[in-house]
């Protein structure tokens, strides 16, 4: 609930990102969290697809053609946004909390309250918002990367193929539904990352502390939101 | 003395105000006269005060930016003359502003939280009041008379058991109320 109020009052401050300084804290946050995760999310994604595809297709005896459209079905819908977010959740959700927590302890944090700099506004709207950048296009990045790594492993040199054929059967709404749920995880994880930093007790202890509840917090704040997409989705 | 009557003598243009007050009774008393100051304030604390994942320039500029345009030149410009009349050579201030924070030196984060209050010109301007022993005699006088110049119309608040040197001008003392600190 209280990440919640957290999210909201950052989404309230938009306005602040007119200012140059805003701005700056969040191209740094999309740099951090999007452009020096896509070599790992990369990785991660090549494994994925090629682990997925090789099971529908060499273990389980689904076609070719079937094994890659179940790939990409379930990499756009489930997979890609759930595994950026674990990849963010553990890359980037425990420097985010412990820089913070950190700020808080060594008074940075009160200095910006003097000078009349709103902490929500510079230090928490901007993070989460590049963490959502962040988190909406590494979804698709894994998603693109996992099918053609799985389209390599099972079609071999005919993967272009393969791929020609799926935008017959993927819909808009798996698009829709990779970024939109990329967007949330990010947004989530992030809030959860930003409110245990900030309200670290100000200890030097207080740091790591802060650091690994933010990381179990944020699984369980992204899980649970997880659930909430497949509720809406079966419900609907 | 009402935290009310405080509040009206820091919202006179020029006027120099002591508190002795020490602890969390001096933090909330900065506290409530940052939130009803018009921003920027500046900020000159004893330890600190720096955003520790900036660099010394990125400090400085912060709340001129944040108030006001993206940077441009003028600043540049305004530094240069600044760590010019602070008698620091040119290589020595390039030095100093491309700096982390956490390479400076006790001294240094008096002279650059100095900087950043002189290239906000805030309207008020709070101290604590161990940060005036930053500096020796000469120092200050220099520091002053900067200050004079370029913040020519600030209230300066000095919060501390140990009242503002000579060089700084005259600050009339206040006693607060305990409700002024609670």
């Amino acid at each position: 609930m209280r990440t919640l109020i957290v999210l909201i009052t950052a989404f309230s401050r938009l306005n602040w990102l007119l200012r140059w300084p805003v701005r700056r804290v969040l191209y740094k946050q999309i740099y951090f969290s999007g452009v020096q995760s896509s070599g790992l999310i990369l990785l991660i994604a090549l494994a994925v697809g090629g682990i997925v595809a090789g099971k529908l297709h060499y273990q389980i005896g689904q076609s070719g053609s079937g094994a890659i459209r179940l790939l990409a079905s379930l990499t756009l819908t489930e997979l890609a946004p759930l595994i950026t977010g674990v990849v963010l959740c553990a890359r980037s959700t425990s420097a985010m909390a412990s820089e913070l927590a950190l700020m808080r302890h060594q008074g940075d944090i009160t200095a910006l309250e003097m000078l009349g700099v709103d902490v929500m506004g510079y230090l928490v709207m901007p993070r989460i918002l590049g963490m959502l950048a962040a988190a909406g296009m590494l979804s698709f990045y894994f998603a693109v990367a996992a099918i053609l790594a799985g389209a390599l492993g099972v079609a071999g040199l005919a993967w272009p193929a393969a791929i020609t054929q799926l935008p017959a059967i993927l819909t808009i709404s798996m698009l829709w539904q990779c970024m939109g749920k990329g967007l949330a995880f990010g947004a989530g994880i992030a809030a959860v990352a930003c409110r245990r930093g900030l309200i670290a007790a100000g200890g030097g202890t207080d740091v790591p502390i802060a650091a690994s509840q933010a990381v179990v917090r944020a699984l369980l704040v992204l899980f649970g939101l997880d659930l909430v997409f497949i509720s809406i989705a079966y419900w609907g | 003395m009402s935290w009310q009557a405080i509040h009206e003598r820091i919202q006179t243009p020029g006027r120099r105000v002591w508190i002795c007050a020490a602890g969390a009774g001096r933090a909330n008393l900065f506290r409530r006269a940052a939130q009803g100051a018009r921003h920027p304030t500046g900020w000159l604390p004893a330890h600190g005060g720096l955003i520790a994942n900036l660099r010394v320039w990125e400090n400085c500029i912060l709340p001129r930016s944040y108030f006001g345009a993206r940077p441009g030149e003028g600043d540049d410009r305004l530094a240069a003359d600044l760590l010019d009349r602070l008698d620091l050579s040119l290589e020595a201030g390039q030095a100093l502003m491309a700096a982390k924070v956490h390479s400076l030196t006790g001294y240094q984060y008096g002279v650059v939280s100095a900087l950043r209050t002189l290239m906000s010109r805030p309207a008020l301007i709070m101290v604590e009041c161990e940060w005036f022993a930053h500096f020796e005699q000469d120092e200050a006088i220099r520091l002053a008379r900067l200050f004079d110049a370029e913040c020519s119309n600030a209230t300066w608040l000095a919060i501390g058991r140990l009242a503002p040197p000579a060089p700084w001008g005259t600050f009339e003392q206040m006693e607060c109320a305990d409700e002024a600190v609670a």
